[in-house]
């Protein structure tokens, strides 16, 4: 039977790595009974850059299932995100991913 | 009936013209601007999310900033001659298409907030509500900001 040598254990600092682990941020949309279908399209493509089918795919389940979960983030891009939505009057909220 | 359409649009803007009532009270109204308060918003769904709490604060104080940049920015597009050009029984509105964005989140404000001060109903039922000296003007507001929002959307 072969003697097993004790492995070296050695730690590292955080690396990058860790970050990419990172759960990261949900931001999500919620429906109110206000802003106008096409001006939500209209901000969805405007802030995230998406062709309007996409826009549109994200507004209408705003709209039909209460909330929509527009993208996932780290912390800093999520709070990027949640101040644009918000200056445009949605409603709209970052959550841990779990 | 409310005086107002597109007139124009072309790559650079989008002109609109509106009757001498209407342009009235479009200058009323943007001059309320803001209306909805950005410390009653809300940053994460739950109360217990303390990193996103945190940051609450710093988010609020960040848009207060922006809606104070965009009421400079409002003043100074009301203020410039190449906005307005009046005739006897019109006026031309005119939006840089570059804008319009800018201008839709401006009016989105003031729909909201008229929306926010008649106790948010129901948006179905705002053509039954019977209207009072207290209701006129965020009914009338709400109709003018949201109608005016549609007719820039269907230009883009």
């Amino acid at each position: 039977m072969p003697i097993l040598e004790e492995p070296e254990i050695t730690t590292h600092p955080r690396s990058d790595t860790d970050a990419q682990l990172d759960p990261g941020y949900l931001v999500i949309c919620w429906d109110d009974p206000v802003n106008l279908m096409d001006y939500v399209t209209h901000v969805f493509q405007k802030i995230f850059g998406w062709p309007k089918a996409k826009a549109e795919r994200h507004m209408l389940e705003v709209h039909q299932t209460g909330k929509s979960l527009l993208v996932r983030e780290t912390l800093e891009k999520a709070e990027h995100y949640v101040h644009q939505l918000q200056a445009f009057n949605l409603q709209a909220t970052m959550e841990r991913d779990q | 009936m409310i005086v107002m359409r597109v007139f124009e649009k072309n790559d650079s803007a989008i002109v609109l013209e509106l009757g001498p009532a209407e342009t009235d009270f479009l200058k009323q109204i943007l001059s309320d601007y803001p209306l909805v308060a950005n410390e009653s918003r809300r940053f994460s769904a739950f109360a217990d999310a303390d990193e996103i709490q945190e940051n609450t604060q710093l988010l609020q104080n960040s848009l207060n900033e922006h809606t104070q940049t965009n009421r400079a920015k409002l003043r100074a597009w009301l203020a410039a001659p190449e906005t307005w050009k009046p005739f006897p029984d019109r006026t031309l509105l005119s939006l840089k298409t570059e804008d319009s964005s800018w201008f839709l989140q401006i009016l989105n404000d003031l729909r909201i907030g008229s929306w926010q001060k008649l106790n948010r109903p129901d948006p179905e039922e705002l053509d039954s509500i019977e209207l009072n000296p207290k209701n006129a003007y965020p009914l009338l507001a709400m109709e003018v900001s949201g109608l005016l929002q549609t007719l820039i959307l269907n230009a883009l």
